[in-house]
């Protein structure tokens, strides 16, 4: 018998050493280069004067920094006016299974951009040693209270290897909004964007990113929150937001306009800790200034597809949601689910037509699932289905619009938010005039 | 002796089918609303959503008649077959990664696959006393090896500040005893929780102190066991019921422990006797 259950357990070994699951990139590797690829803008708290530049190369470079200006040079380096050396670079990290899965090994820089002019054009090259990208262009966040639109949307990944046919659709079809409404600034992403944040994903996560890129060389900055796919030290090499603070943890408030606060959280580290408390004090400073304050983070509170139950689930909405609703936040974007959802405002677990609106579950390109109909929180007027989309949020003082948008350019929800009487922004209004 | 030998051995085996069964239970209210078979099947497998519900119910009815049967008719096949569903359970999250140190959780999850392996050898009936006896002890240092993984990788988890962890601590004093403990202090707990755990490992793996040892991981289990409930309510009392290893089985060694010690006094006495008589 002691034979038959060494046997037993040599089987469950071999199991656990099964990998069905390796990636092999079926792209031709360029030789090892100091190109800049993967080419991206990150926006964190400020972005109507700060902006971060990132891109990769597959060789390390000795000298790798941002040429920029808000005209026009054409690529040529000697003509910008403004020059800005790389604040961290560093080899990224590379597991053996993105070793097996032959991608390059490969070298993250980032350069942070201070003090440039709101809703103004800035055009730049990233240059590392003697190559140097082609001209691309990005705008800053306004500083004012005028109208713009955003991008909100979660879960980029695929389990399998690539292409992943489904995420460069959206990324596509972002580019084309982009294009179409050039009042659009940024992407506001709920995290997961790959299987794990290791290089043998990353990599084609960067590449397949190159499509949100407009014709004429527009880059859509993302604003990144961190997921449970997120945890490997690759997410910190390639989403660099800075070093202070609450940043490397990945919870912070952007404040896009005078009238727009997103604040980005973490369900992935403590949710009742210090998060907490920032959170409130957070929530205090900016809700009385802001018109709208809309949340993001990965996990929902008011899960659709997955168990509303679970532990992470229950969490949010313990220690979050009660937070949002005696702030009276807007609305919040929650991704992992992996359908698209809507609720009915929720205050006190009730429909409450001065509660908040929870949206998303994430659709940027991940396999969709079956959402669970039944729920009270998501009957009409609210709405759930799924299919892969984005979500337009249209800003302005009259309104929030809310748009998901479909793989093939339908608006699959439609919702707009009536602005809350606020006391304290008359009052401002008031004092500034 | 032989008698309190037997009850003693029923004893563990009941411990452990109890631990089998509430472990069912819960994976199986784990597999009818979404587990990590569900998300393998669906994102690394590529199956339609739909045909992962099916089947992840399938797995979660299996699991209950498997629970039933361990308790009203324990057989090595269905203990087999807990062993694999575990393990596969561990295995599938583990793939899925997505919670921090997803990496680590055939060790962490060690004592929930040795349970029914456990039990595989104490259903054996041993040709004689000598298999059985090796029976016995291979039980015994399963069950100390599975233990000591999962209480080695929660302390050094525990140590290394788990981000769950310190929120147990923080909900559970919150709803307990209605004090907010900042996260600095949780997290000074859970470094010196952390030594702990692995300082009792080390203890068990000790016979001398074996005892002594897995009376507190009874202890500790059970009340790590209980905090997921604490920290954020009843609903969560399947994570309860997966864990219910975590403290069954350190009774058990304890128990087996005390029957070896019987055996080995039992055999001595007739020696002694004989010594006497010459």
């Amino acid at each position: 018998m002691i034979r038959y259950t060494f046997l037993f357990l040599v089987l469950l070994i071999s199991f656990s050493q099964a990998q069905g699951f390796v990636q092999t990139n079926e792209e031709q590797i360029n030789e090892p280069s100091t190109k800049p690829i993967h080419g991206r803008v990150v926006w964190v708290e400020d972005p109507a004067t700060h902006a971060i530049i990132s891109w990769t190369t597959t060789l390390e470079g000795s000298s790798h920094q941002v040429y920029y200006d808000t005209v026009s040079h054409g690529g040529d380096i000697e003509t910008y006016n403004f020059q800005e050396r790389t604040a961290k670079d560093g080899k990224l990290t590379m597991e053996d299974s993105d070793l097996e899965a032959d991608v390059p090994e490969s070298f993250y820089h980032h350069a942070s951009l201070s003090n440039l002019e709101p809703s103004t054009r800035y055009y730049f090259v990233m240059s590392s040693d003697d190559e140097v990208s082609q001209e691309y262009y990005f705008i800053t966040a306004p500083d004012d209270d005028r109208p713009f639109q955003l991008l909100w949307g979660g879960d980029s990944r695929l389990g399998q290897g690539p292409p992943h046919k489904q995420r460069q659709h959206m990324n596509r079809k972002m580019a084309q909004l982009l294009e179409d409404k050039p009042d659009i600034l940024a992407l506001a992403h709920g995290a997961d964007y790959c299987s794990r944040a290791e290089w043998r994903f990353l990599y084609h996560w960067f590449g397949d990113h190159e499509q949100t890129i407009t014709s004429d060389g527009r880059m859509l900055p993302v604003i990144p929150s961190r997921g449970n796919h997120d945890m490997h030290i690759g997410f910190e090499e390639n989403f660099w937001i800075g070093d202070e603070g609450t940043l490397t943890d990945y919870y912070y408030t952007t404040q896009i306009g005078s009238q727009f606060a997103l604040i980005t959280l973490n369900t992935e580290i403590s949710m009742t800790g210090n998060q907490r408390d920032w959170l409130e004090n957070e929530l205090k400073e900016v809700s009385p200034v802001n018109q709208w304050v809309m949340a993001q983070y990965h996990r929902p509170g008011f899960a659709v597809a997955k168990d509303f139950d679970r532990t992470a689930h229950a969490r949010v909405r313990q220690q979050w949601v009660p937070l949002f609703e005696e702030y009276n936040i807007d609305l919040a974007g929650e991704a992992d689910g992996h359908i698209l959802k809507r609720t009915l405002p929720i205050r006190n677990m009730k429909h409450d037509p001065t509660g908040v609106v929870y949206i998303g579950e994430g659709g940027l390109g991940v396999p969709q699932r079956k959402p669970n109909t039944d729920l009270w929180f998501v009957q009409e007027p609210g709405f759930v289905g799924n299919g892969h989309h984005v979500h337009l949020l249209g800003i302005s003082k009259e309104g929030l619009q809310i748009r998901a948008i479909g793989i093939d350019n339908e608006i699959l929800d439609e919702h707009t938010l009536k602005p809350r009487k606020k006391e304290s922004l008359k009052v401002l209004e008031a004092s500034t005039r | 002796m032989i008698k309190i030998q037997n009850h003693g051995e029923e004893a563990v085996k009941w411990i452990i089918r109890i631990a089998i069964f509430a472990q069912c239970l819960g994976i199986a209210r784990l597999a009818f609303s979404g587990s990590p078979f569900g998300y393998v099947m669906f994102m690394e497998w590529g199956w339609a959503h739909e045909a992962t519900v099916e089947v992840e119910y399938y797995l979660g009815y299996l699991l209950i008649l498997i629970s039933i049967s361990i308790l009203v008719y324990p057989t090595r096949i269905v203990a087999a077959l807990a062993a694999i569903l575990f393990f596969g359970f561990s295995r599938a999250a583990m793939i899925d990664g997505g919670e921090p140190f997803s990496e680590w959780l055939l060790a962490s999850h060690a004592v929930r696959f040795a349970a029914p392996i456990a039990l595989i050898l104490l259903l054996t009936p041993w040709k004689n006393s000598k298999d059985e006896y090796i029976g016995q002890k291979t039980v015994l240092w399963l069950m100390i090896g599975g233990l000591a993984l999962t209480f080695l990788a929660h302390g050094i988890q525990a140590f290394l500040l788990h981000p769950h962890f310190v929120d147990y601590i923080i909900g559970s004093a919150q709803t307990l005893l209605q004090w907010r403990v900042d996260q600095s202090t949780a997290e000074l707990l859970l470094r010196f929780i952390g030594i702990v755990d692995i300082i009792v490992v080390a203890l068990l793996l000790i016979s001398s102190t074996r005892q002594y040892a897995a009376s507190w991981m009874i202890f500790w289990g059970l009340i790590t066991a209980l905090s997921r409930m604490t920290d954020v309510g009843f609903h969560a009392y399947y994570e309860v019921l997966i864990r219910f290893s975590h403290f069954c089985i350190p009774l058990a060694i304890i128990i087996l422990t005390m029957l070896f010690k019987e055996r080995n006094f039992a055999e001595k006495q007739p020696k002694k006797a004989e010594g006497i008589e010459v």
